[in-house]
């Protein structure tokens, strides 16, 4: 369950910025979840916020009851690592590692046995239709592989929680669509809780839950 | 580590000529740094050498002033039970009349009790060096000279060898050659060794010589065996140890390490700064890479663990190549 309550974020800059603005929200586990507004509306800040990535300015974020503020560096990254998958707006892949290896990397910064490893980023990545790529780096595949891979990177742990910040933006629709169905399935397989910002109207019909933003603020929150 | 060969290894083998630099970095500043250092080094040794190989194995040298001393004195002074050995030397700047140029330094000894103190590497085993001792003995016009010299000036045993001291012209007979080692190489071959006796004749000392080398019984204190023979020779002898009469040398040597020091000290700055540049420009460019890594989970001790161990192994590469 992701709980916030009165979350505000601003950044210091020539000119403040509130890209968050009191905004409360409770979120579910096994819930999946669209995230819509225009740009710059704060979507990828709220992301980060309950990614952890980032602190919010006043106000506070709860992980299963865990208040992030409370927490110790140490312990908000292994909250992180346990808790959290996420699939950035760019792939951000590690341009100089394998396939196999981006998808194995979270298991290796959690210690797990090679073996465990090996077995976990195979399935995975022949989940997301790659099975025959294992060996390749990034710049060797397209746009929607690459996607794929960071899906399945973000996927490697089993994560709770999924946070995908534009996971089909840089995609043609059909690819797109075929990325949605992929974290469909999953979501419905190990009822993972799922949050999807995207632009895609399409994308966030697709989610039972949508929430739109604007200036920081909600501005819709509708179940269907 | 796994992070490291996931990474960085990686990471090197598709930046090689980012990764060479940084290495490169690294090997500069630790190659300024010890050469500098080891420069300085071999320089201090050279000085200090100097004056080691002149003194020999002296402890103390008496010396009298510009009269010298008597015969007398030297007996008294071999006579203290405290001396292990104590020799004659009479020194004499003089210029030979050769092609060459530059001054020679006549180092006159007792040819039969010296070698116990300094060390004359002689050519063709050790007796063989003179033609006939007991002619370069009996002869005080017999000299000594170092295969530098001889070569330069195209001389060879029983050659004529003339030379001006401050008592007019000396003619000398060439009848042993030193190799250069030891003593010869503190004067880059301009030295010449006679009998103490033959040159208390030739440059008119009349019975009298310019200083007392000596050396101390074994587990004895030269300076307090010092302060015994000052008692005993009373006023006007001073007892010194060599490297105390070498005080030009030490002064100039302590001058120098100084400012070898500062420079080292600056070397040393210049490599930390490159060292440190290098570091600072490989995280600044891999900033992207720690934010992911920091997303998926890796904790600060991880990334922190992942750059140490890299410029561990960067540092020993680079070091390895700056030595
Ligand atoms: N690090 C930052 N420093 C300063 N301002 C920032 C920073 N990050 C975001 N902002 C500002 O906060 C606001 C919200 O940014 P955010 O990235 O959340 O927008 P977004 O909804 O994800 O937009 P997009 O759809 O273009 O990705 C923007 O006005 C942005 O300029
Ligand atoms: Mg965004």
């Amino acid at each position: 369950m992701i709980e916030l309550t009165g979350v505000t974020k601003r950044f210091d800059g020539k000119k403040q910025v509130t890209a968050l603005n009191m905004v409360n929200l409770r979120i579910d586990k096994g819930e999946m979840v669209s995230l819509v507004g225009p740009s710059g509306s704060g979507k990828s800040t709220l992301l980060n916020l309950i990614g952890g990535l980032d602190k919010p300015s006043t106000g506070e974020i709860a992980l299963d009851g865990a208040v992030l503020s409370g927490l110790s560096d140490d312990a908000l990254t292994k909250l992180r690592r346990d808790k959290i998958g996420f699939i950035f707006q760019f792939f951000n892949l590690l341009p100089t590692l394998s396939c196999l290896e981006n998808v194995s990397l979270p298991l290796h910064l959690r210690g797990w046995k090679k073996a465990q490893i090996a077995e976990r980023a195979h399935e995975l990545l022949t989940l997301v239709g790659l099975g025959k790529r294992l060996e390749h780096l990034p710049e060797e595949l397209s746009g929607g592989e690459r996607q794929r891979v960071a899906i399945a990177r973000a996927l490697s742990v089993y994560p709770p929680i999924l946070l995908a910040d534009e996971p089909t933006g840089n995609l043609d629709s059909a690819t797109g669509v075929e990325i949605l169905g992929l974290i469909r399935d999953l979501h419905a397989r190990l009822q993972t809780t799922v949050l999807i910002v995207t632009h895609d109207r399409s994308v966030a019909e697709n989610c039972p839950r949508q929430i739109a933003l604007k200036d920081g603020v909600v501005v819709q929150d509708r179940r269907v | 580590m796994i992070l490291l060969r996931l990474i960085s290894w990686q990471y090197v083998r598709k930046h090689l000529l980012r990764s060479l630099l940084t290495i490169a970095g690294i090997v500069l500043g630790v190659a300024v740094f010890v050469g500098m250092h080891t420069a300085n080094q071999s320089v201090l040794t050279a000085f200090t050498n100097t004056v080691d190989r002149i003194a020999g194995a002296t402890q103390l040298q008496i010396t009298a002033g510009e009269a010298g001393f008597e015969e007398e004195i030297l007996e008294r002074v071999q006579g203290v039970p405290e001396v292990r050995v104590a020799v004659p030397v009479i020194e004499a700047v003089a210029m030979p009349e050769t092609r060459a140029k530059g001054n020679l330094l006549i180092l006159a000894v007792d040819m039969t009790g010296d070698r116990s103190l300094r060390e004359y590497a002689l050519e063709d085993g050790d007796d063989s060096f003179i033609e006939d001792p007991l002619v370069f003995l009996a002869q005080p016009d017999s000299i000594m000279i170092t295969r530098e010299f001889a070569a330069e000036n195209g001389l060879k045993a029983n050659d004529a060898l003339t030379l001006r001291s401050m008592d007019g012209p000396k003619r000398f007979v060439v009848r042993g050659i030193m190799k250069s080692s030891g003593l010869t190489s503190a004067f880059g071959g301009n030295l010449a060794i006679m009998d103490v006796y033959a040159a208390q004749k030739v440059f008119g000392r009349g019975r009298r010589f310019d200083r007392i080398d000596l050396a101390v019984q074994e587990g004895l204190r030269p300076e307090e065996v010092g302060k015994r023979l000052e008692q005993l020779l009373g006023a006007g002898y001073q007892v010194e140890s060599p490297s105390s009469r070498g005080k030009q040398f030490e002064s100039l040597s302590s001058v120098y390490g100084m400012l070898a020091n500062i420079t080292s000290l600056f070397a040393l700055f210049i490599g930390m700064f490159i060292i440190y540049n290098s570091f600072a420009i490989a995280v600044t460019q891999r900033r992207s890479e720690i934010g992911i890594l920091r997303a998926l989970g890796a904790t600060r001790g991880q990334i922190q663990g992942l750059f140490l161990a890299e410029s561990a192994v960067g540092g020993r590469w680079g070091r390895g190549w700056g030595y």
